[in-house]
């Protein structure tokens, strides 16, 4: 089998590849996605220690959190949908105001 | 690539390289083993989800129904602005 420390290096190494889309890209779609990045990062850290400890429990949490993550996915790309139809744009350094 | 970018990315590198060497590091008991889909002694992970976690499941699917009418009546609501 896989060493654990192997699966915690690919979920930081993921947690950081989103880190950096989050703080470098100014479009909100990419952004979402580098969060769905980090989001799989904990998911894989869930499903590593659940193997690691042979207890069921992080995987049960890994399936919840894939449920959670789709649902975010899906409110966000509504949010993003409207503000393009009311701004324009989806650069989040152009759209400056919470109200709309 | 700008400066602003190649900083982030060199302090997220730096980062990743000391997380891995301190995963490395460690002296872990094991290597990964093969948690069942179900178990007649009940350490699944079905037997955990419909189980333990049963009400967690009824909850998600709250969510998730929730989410979908959101993201439905947010993305149909440009006729109001």
């Amino acid at each position: 089998m896989i060493p654990v420390e192997y699966d915690l290096i690919l979920s930081a190494a993921l947690f950081c590849i989103g880190l950096y889309g989050i703080i470098v890209r100014k479009n909100a779609i990419i952004v979402l996605m580098s969060i769905e990045i980090i989001l799989n990062a904990a998911i894989l850290n869930f499903v590593a220690f659940s193997s690691y400890l042979a207890d069921p429990s992080g995987q049960v949490f890994a399936l919840l959190a894939i449920a959670i993550a789709a649902a975010e996915a899906a409110v966000g790309l509504a949010i993003f949908l409207a503000l393009y139809q009311s701004h324009g744009t989806v650069e989040l350094d152009k759209i400056r105001l919470l109200r709309w | 690539m700008n400066w602003r970018n190649l900083s982030v990315a060199t302090s997220l590198g730096v980062f990743l390289v000391i997380l891995s060497l301190l995963f490395i590091d460690r002296p872990w008991m094991s290597d990964l083993r093969e948690v069942p889909i179900y178990d007649e002694g009940g350490g699944g992970i079905a037997n955990s989800l419909f189980t333990t976690y049963s009400i967690t499941i009824i909850l998600i699917a709250l969510l998730l129904a929730s989410a979908m009418i959101g993201g439905v009546y947010l993305a149909k609501m440009e006729g109001k602005r």
